[in-house]
């Protein structure tokens, strides 16, 4: 945290993220601002500023925008294989499962059957998504505890998924709208399924090193730490994760299934603590569930085509009919969903986002940081596995 | 029994391969749906204009050639500005005659980014 600035700052009145100005603290107050991010390693694009009475908060305030980038405007001027493209920047972080939602949003409108094959892929690639996601949780929150070395291994293990991201799709991070509307871009090329048990098996590896969070580095520092009981949950809006950290058993894949997951064996799992340990001990679980789909998949996985008209067209040539969806998926932080209404024209007329983390990172944070102490601050915002750029969009 | 476990994950650290290769003098293999540098063949190109009206960033701009080329082509042709380009190779996959490809090149870091808007043809020696 750069409270070095922030307090040379203060005695100036200055504030650094120029919203309001801040009260210099008085000789004998023990009350503080407080600023955790937006330019922080450990908070990633996105400030809360807290207000600290000694070591404990008082309360906390979001303070969103810092990576607004426009995206909702960006696509009512561009065709859906050209917004595929833009979706993968959605999160940096699962940039595949913001793909599939956007091809989903298409394909209810224009009503195009997605190729059999196609729909494994899809599933395919939003599993190894989300699995790749989870692990870079696991990197920063091991970052957020001070535990250097599990940031180091996590982001190392993610990277041979990233290998087969590059394989796939042409790119390690930013697939380029590979989920597009009415299937893929491209096939899967020889020898992806041998490649990708290759990696399972490392992950696993991975997995049992990380295995317990019920050892001393994590519990000590996420057992009871920032409590969301589930009323407080629902009332907040909170998704995906954090709810079924917090005792309630929901999952778009199971409750309103799409693509193939009504036809996949998996389980949703659930814990009732509501605390950090919780939703550590949930996303740990699921990652064992993502290599389970997975491995169906790769076993199920058809022949055929694997999109639907196998040609890209032009955006002169590009009609999306008239009408409104709202497609919701769940990705890895919770629910991410998706409306857009096209009157006709090449282009959607609106296109709005709404990601997962618009709710963890307002209401929910703030009400989690209220009361704790600032060496707690960390635990919590990572718990909650959150990313500015699906919020701020 | 967990600082045996502690111990035993240290030595099996000291003798495990590392996770990272020494760049560069070794490299990762590059996998051939790779989307790096593009790569244009003007003969085989129809000038459509497909892949300027597709690209997402309107990176590609079609233009005349300069005046000792064009006898041959007198068309317009792709120049493509990587500067602006953000590498979703929908140019390649639109490509009627397939006279785009993006090749496996990603060493594109330049002191000079003029040189990054890639010309239908290569520049004459003297030329502005």
């Amino acid at each position: 945290m750069s409270g070095r600035n922030i307090m040379t700052d203060q005695m100036s009145g200055k504030n650094p993220t120029g919203n309001e100005q801040i009260e210099p603290a008085t000789d004998d107050s023990t009350e503080y601002d407080f600023y955790f991010g937006p330019a922080h390693s450990g908070s990633g694009n996105f400030g809360v500023k807290l207000k600290l009475d000694g070591e404990r908060v008082i309360s906390a305030r979001a303070d969103p925008g810092y990576l607004h980038r426009g995206f909702e405007k960006l696509m009512e001027y561009r065709t859906p294989i050209q917004n595929a493209v833009i979706s993968d920047r959605l999160c940096v972080l699962e940039p595949l499962n913001w793909n599939l939602v956007h091809a989903e949003a298409v394909d209810e409108l224009t009503g195009i059957e997605v190729p059999e094959r196609a729909r494994y892929i899809r599933v395919l690639m939003a599993e190894l998504s989300r699995l790749q996601s989870h692990i870079i949780w696991y990197g920063v929150m091991s970052l957020g505890l001070g535990f250097d070395t599990g940031f180091r291994l996590a982001f190392g293990y993610r990277d041979y998924i990233l290998d087969i991201f590059e394989l796939i799709t042409g790119g390690r991070c930013y697939p380029a709208g590979y989920i597009c509307d009415g299937g893929v871009r491209r096939d899967l090329p020889e020898g992806y399924a041998e490649r990708i048990k290759n990696v399972l098996d490392k992950i696993k590896g991975f997995m049992e090193n990380i295995k317990s969070f019920d050892n001393l580095f994590f519990a000590n520092r996420t057992k009871g730490i920032g409590v969301l009981k589930l009323e407080d949950a629902i009332r907040l809006g909170a998704t995906g994760p954090v709810l079924r950290a917090s005792g309630m058993k929901t999952d778009v894949r199971k409750d309103d299934p799409y693509e193939i997951y009504s036809e996949l064996d998996f389980d949703v799992p659930t814990e009732k603590q509501g605390d950090a340990n919780a939703r550590c001990t949930v996303r740990d679980r699921e990652m064992e569930e993502s290599i389970k789909i997975i491995k169906q998949v790769l076993d199920r996985i058809p022949e055929g085509k694997t999109r639907k008209p196998s040609r890209i067209k032009r955006p002169s040539r590009t009609k999306i009919p008239e009408g409104e969806v709202y497609v919701r998926n769940e990705i890895a932080r919770g629910e991410a969903c998706i409306y857009m209404r096209s009157v006709g024209e090449s282009a959607p007329y609106r296109v709005k986002v709404r990601g997962p983390d618009f709710l963890h990172m307002i209401p929910v944070l703030e009400h989690l940081l209220k009361g704790c102490e600032l060496a707690d601050v960390p635990a919590i915002y990572w718990s909650l596995n959150i990313c500015p750029a699906d919020m701020d969009r | 029994m967990s600082m045996v476990k502690t111990l035993w994950v240290l030595v099996e650290g000291l003798f495990s391969k590392p996770m990272t290769i020494k760049f560069p003098h070794e490299a990762i293999e590059i996998p051939d749906a790779y989307r790096g540098e593009h790569k244009f063949d003007i003969d085989r190109c129809a000038s459509c204009g497909f892949c300027a009206e597709i690209c997402p960033n309107k990176a590609i701009e079609m233009v005349k050639l300069p005046e000792q080329y064009t006898q041959k082509y007198k068309k317009t042709y792709p120049r493509i500005d990587l500067r602006k380009c953000c590498f979703c190779a929908l140019c390649q996959d639109i490509c009627v005659k397939k006279c785009l490809k993006m090749t496996k090149n990603v060493f594109l870091a330049t002191p000079d980014p003029a040189s990054l808007i890639k010309d239908p043809m290569p520049k004459v020696q003297g030329e502005e």
